[in-house]
């Protein structure tokens, strides 16, 4: 649906070079709620404005729908993007205009009926859940409210593709949940095809089933949601996740533990298993937990548990093939300090 | 008791008048040209400008200079050096006519710029929201541009406004007439104190109403 090819792009300031992009690749498919999550300056928000060429990117190819925006005049690109909803951090409402205004707009720009627009707006008021507020300013909403009517302006041209630029990063985090519940119904109820550029994983783990991980304008990782989140490749990659499963605060005192530390990331039956007391009686390992948590990741339950193992060396390899075995992915965050013998 | 006070404005009460109305009839007219063809120029500089949606450096720095240019002659200059160009438009370059021309000429930069301020501040934000609908550049300057800056607007040709009221004082010293040519000729020149003082409050008067209407309309358009 959305295939961004070689994308490069740089800015040039006066005395320095960014390059925001570099090498860019990326498939949306349709249906998917694909999450780009990076911290701020790595370029992601940059690669979605060049999903509508709100941005031109130097080289590469940009191709929606199966036609190659590159390739085609204003007049043609302005047709696609009226296909293609936005919405942004800042809502970028019209504030001189009221609610029911601001969602007519782009109705009333496509040169449709009076008649047709006033029902259009109407649903798209209850969709939001905003009907009693047809007539407020955006001044007089909160930041919440405001997103929900960027949302149905953005939805009022039945665009089959969703940008969501940091949609959520000006909310609280209630106000950021039900927007997202919000975004995942349209999703389910519509269809729509979902791209969300994010800082907070909390977002991405929250309603993405696809993930890519940037950093320096590169896509550094990208995959399914649940591999990226049990097995994440990149540092920054594990960087984000620990901050999901909040493991980030127990990590810094590693280095006071003398044996292996793994992570555990199990999904599916094992979750309901007592997987860890089997170990411990089965191969007399000492197991120390450090850290657990569950997380439900886009329809699928996930666990991870930071644990120290304390035993003999070949019973650990051994636990870990288990472990293996059952489908759970074993990383290894630190080894031990010392060979086991050595320890005692 | 009135006779006793102002002697003078009430010998000289239809020439007030008159003069009034010549004021009122310059500022009008000259305002209406001003912002008709000042604010199109003011859109033209910030569409224009760097990073806009029409970005167009040659175009916005050419504008810009011959703004610039134009603002920095004093008006009693203007006025005795564009007499050709003044007879070319109106026929005449003396009496409330001729006023009108350079009044104009002079306002139509100063609108242009305060323009250029008001609608500098419609957010980037907005703009770049409805070109991801598809709209078009004029589309976006008349359906979100302008409408996001119209109380912006309605402050920037207030002020112009105010300023034409000045403007028009000194063309009395050209034979325009009005306000300022009554009060220098009767309340300087003759030493008539009275009506110096009475024209000023007018004067005052009706830059406040129009300030007044101005700050009306601009809580009207806010939200």
């Amino acid at each position: 649906m959305i295939s961004l090819k070689n994308i490069s792009k740089t800015f040039h300031t006066k005395d320095k070079e960014v390059k925001a992009l570099d090498n860019i690749n990326l498939e949306v498919a349709e249906g998917d709620i694909f999450g780009v999550i990076g911290y701020s300056g790595a370029g992601k928000s940059t690669l979605i404005r060049i999903i509508n060429l709100l941005e031109r990117p130097d080289s590469g190819t940009v191709t929606v729908n199966g036609i190659d925006l590159l390739g085609i005049d204003d007049r043609q690109l302005r047709e696609v993007r009226s296909h293609i909803g936005m919405i942004f951090q800042q809502f970028n409402l019209m504030n001189s205009i009221d609610v029911y205004k601001n969602i007519a707009a782009p109705l009333k720009n496509r040169k449709l009926p009076p008649k047709e627009i006033n029902q259009k707006v109407e649903e798209l008021l209850s969709l939001v859940g905003l009907s009693d507020k047809k007539h407020a300013y955006p001044t007089q909403l909160s930041g919440g409210q405001k997103q929900r009517v960027a949302i149905a302006r953005a939805l009022s041209s039945d665009p089959r593709i969703l940008l969501c630029d940091e949609a959520t990063s000006a909310l609280d985090p209630n106000t950021t949940q039900s927007i997202l519940r919000l975004l995942k119904e349209i999703h389910d109820k519509l269809g729509i095809t979902i791209v969300i550029i994010t800082h907070q994983m909390e977002v991405v783990k929250s309603i993405c089933n696809r993930v890519a991980v940037m950093e320096n304008g590169k896509i550094v990782e990208q995959g399914d949601i649940v591999d990226v989140f049990t097995n994440p490749q990149s540092g920054i990659g594990r960087e984000f996740v620990s901050q999901a499963i909040g493991s980030e605060s127990v990590e810094k005192y590693f280095g006071k533990f003398r044996g292996a530390i793994y992570k555990l990331s199990f999904f599916g039956e094992v979750t309901h298993e007592p997987v860890l007391s089997y170990i411990a009686t089965e191969y007399k390992i000492t197991v120390n937990i450090l850290f657990g948590n569950i997380e439900t990741l886009h329809d699928t339950v996930v666990g991870s548990l930071l644990v120290e193992l304390l035993g003999a060396d070949e019973n650990i390899a051994a636990a870990l093939d288990y472990y293996k075995s059952l489908n759970t992915k074993v990383e290894v965050i630190k080894n031990a300090q010392q060979p086991y013998s050595e320890r005692h | 008791m009135l006779s006793s006070l102002i002697p003078n404005v009430i010998e000289y009460f239809p020439e007030m008048l008159t003069a009034l109305r010549e004021t009122l009839i310059m500022v009008a007219v000259s305002g209406l040209f001003s912002a008709v063809i000042g604010i199109p120029i003011g859109v033209a500089l910030v569409v224009t400008s760097e990073g806009h949606i029409m970005a167009n450096k040659a175009v916005y720095s050419v504008l810009s200079k011959i703004i610039n240019i134009l603002r920095s002659i004093p008006f009693v200059i203007l006025i005795a050096a564009i007499p050709g160009f003044t007879r070319m438009i109106v026929g005449t370059t003396i009496g409330v006519k001729g006023a009108i021309v350079p009044l104009v000429v002079a306002c139509i930069p100063y609108v242009a710029r305060q323009i250029e301020i008001a609608l500098v501040k419609v957010d980037m934000g907005v703009v770049e929201a409805y070109q991801s609908m598809g709209f078009s550049p004029m589309q976006i300057i008349f359906k979100v541009i302008l409408v996001e800056g119209r109380k912006d607007i309605v402050l920037a040709v207030t002020v112009s406004i105010i300023g034409l009221i000045g403007y028009s004082a000194i063309t009395g010293t050209v034979g325009g007439g009005g306000l300022g040519d009554f009060a220098i000729r009767y309340g300087y020149q003759y030493f008539k104190t009275d009506i110096m003082v009475v024209t000023i409050i007018i004067i005052v008067a009706i830059v406040y109403i129009i300030q007044g209407i101005g700050d009306l309309i601009y809580r009207k358009l806010s939200h």
